[in-house]
């Protein structure tokens, strides 16, 4: 134990021996795993917020389907999906988009009964008399849209909306170019009253299944006899599903295109500039000439390797949280998330697991043992004279 | 075993001490959020939004099911197999829209 001790104090000295060229490899390790832990700790944050809003959505969607397209479903369905046994609640919603100027907003129409009091706004109050919206801070940002401020939209520019409120920033990143509105309003303003984009259904717990295939089989007019188009009816599982596949194909991805660029880039810069090689090559020479054994130079090379590591990913991943967390992210957060401009609008989400954070570790010691370990076992394997010429 | 040696290893403890405890703050951070005003919007909203994206830019690697149920910048017609969908942000990849049977033999 105390040989292996003596070895890790060697390599230990000789980081320290070495200012130059440990600074460099450190600040190397820093930028190549500094992006790669803010990209997966932002991934993993829109993944928690997404999968929030599958928990806290309705356990049914059903929409019309129009040419395997979602359609706008009448509202006559409302009244037989609430007789069905073990639905709790069911409400309309309207959910569109619309440009300001030349940024694209979600409009989101819901019925006022379904606003809770414990909703918090930046500013001004929640919706109620007709034409009033409460919007996203992204948005009044962006416009110096205030409270009281009346505005039309293209689409429709016979109705005039208000602005009653603004959005806390802390809502959800979906918040942010949003204009939230009386479901009424939505539907006079997308002229396609009596219709909604989607009818929402809340079950009994373990009821949801079972309603979606009875919605489907006997409620849907898929039936040879009828002439209105069928249903789409997706239930919180199948959702979920898309979720999680969605967001492992983009993590999955993103990782193994970075993981092959600065595998093959890391090596090959080290390669090409061989940069220390020459000093190294004495230091080895003149350990073999005092005695020192190959596998114990390597051994040494290899502890090396890890305290370099070890002070990298560390630095690395606290680097990123005080960027994500201190500085919103700024600069880096739009290239992980669209459409936000240089300092968003809202707080990034970004959650440091363990598991990526390990991740970091092992490459950031994959890396400088690709670039180290062959280069010194072969000049550990030549003479000491030769070495240290 | 030197003063300078001495140094660096206290310094790696620390900084391997610090990130485990930010790990883990961070961690608990997100336990809080239970009842935090994101669940609100969520429950008021009906449930909406997902992937790396704050607007309802549509396609495959960022739509929501709940909105859109497939990427349809794929079904336009336009020929020689790549889509040119300007709603289509990202080559790289894709998923598929999960199948649902819709065909029957009648005997």
């Amino acid at each position: 134990m105390k040989r292996h001790l003596n070895f890790l104090f060697a390599a230990i000295g000789n980081i320290i021996r070495n200012k130059v060229r440990s600074l460099i490899l450190i600040l190397c390790l820093i930028a190549v795993l500094f992006p790669f832990i803010s990209a997966i700790s932002i991934s993993e944050g829109i993944k928690y917020q997404s999968l929030i809003s599958i928990e806290e959505g309705a356990d049914i969607y059903v929409t019309s389907d129009h040419y395997g397209s979602n359609a706008p479903i009448s509202l006559q369905y409302l009244s037989r999906f609430q007789e069905m046994d073990g639905v709790v609640k069911v409400f309309p919603r309207v959910v569109g988009r619309t440009y300001f100027v030349n940024r694209l907003a979600a409009i989101v129409g819901i019925p006022s009964g379904n606003i809770p009091q414990s909703i918090r706004l930046k500013g001004g109050v929640i919706f109620r008399e007709k034409g009033e919206v409460v919007i996203g801070k992204g948005l009044a940002k962006e416009f110096e849209l205030q409270i009281g401020v009346r505005f039309t939209l293209s689409a429709n520019p016979s109705k005039l909306f208000r602005i009653t409120g603004i959005f806390d920033a802390d809502a959800s990143i979906w918040s942010a170019n949003l204009v939230l509105m009386d479901f009424e309003d939505a539907s006079e303003f997308f002229r396609l009253e009596g219709k909604a984009t989607d009818i929402l259904i809340y079950t009994r717990p373990g009821y949801a299944p079972v309603l979606a295939r009875e919605i489907q089989e006997k409620i849907s007019p898929s039936n040879r006899h009828s002439s209105e188009p069928p249903l789409r009816v997706q239930d919180k599982s199948l959702v979920k599903k898309y979720f999680l596949r969605g967001f492992n194909y983009k993590a999955g991805v993103f990782t193994a295109l970075y993981t092959v660029a600065f595998a093959l880039a890391i090596p090959a810069l080290l390669v090409i500039s061989g940069f220390g090689q020459t000093e190294r090559k004495k230091e080895i020479g003149v350990l073999k000439a005092t005695g020192w054994q190959t596998q114990e130079v390597m051994e040494m090379v290899v502890l090396e390797n890890l305290a370099i590591s070890l002070t990298s990913a560390p630095l690395a991943i606290l680097m990123a949280m005080a960027w994500l967390k201190l500085f919103n992210g700024a600069f880096i957060a739009q290239f992980f998330i669209a459409e936000i401009g240089l300092m968003a609008p809202f707080p990034v989400p970004s959650r440091f697991l363990p598991l990526p954070c390990l991740f970091a570790f092992l490459f950031a010691m994959v890396l400088t043992m690709v670039g180290s370990l062959y280069s010194i076992w072969k000049t550990a394997t030549i003479p000491p004279v030769e070495a240290m010429r | 075993m030197g003063k300078k040696i001495r140094f660096y290893l206290i310094f790696l403890i620390v900084l391997i001490c610090l990130t485990m405890l930010a790990i883990a703050y961070d961690q608990y951070s997100w336990k809080r959020v239970q009842s935090d005003q994101m669940i609100v919007f969520q429950r008021m909203v009906g449930g909406v939004g997902m992937g790396a994206i704050s607007t309802p830019i549509w396609n495959f690697i960022n739509f929501d099911p709940r909105i859109q149920p497939v990427d349809d910048s794929t079904l336009w017609p336009i020929p020689g197999g790549y889509s040119y969908g300007p709603d289509r942000t990202a080559t790289v990849s894709y998923f598929e829209e999960i199948p649902v049977n819709q065909f029957f033999l009648e005997k």
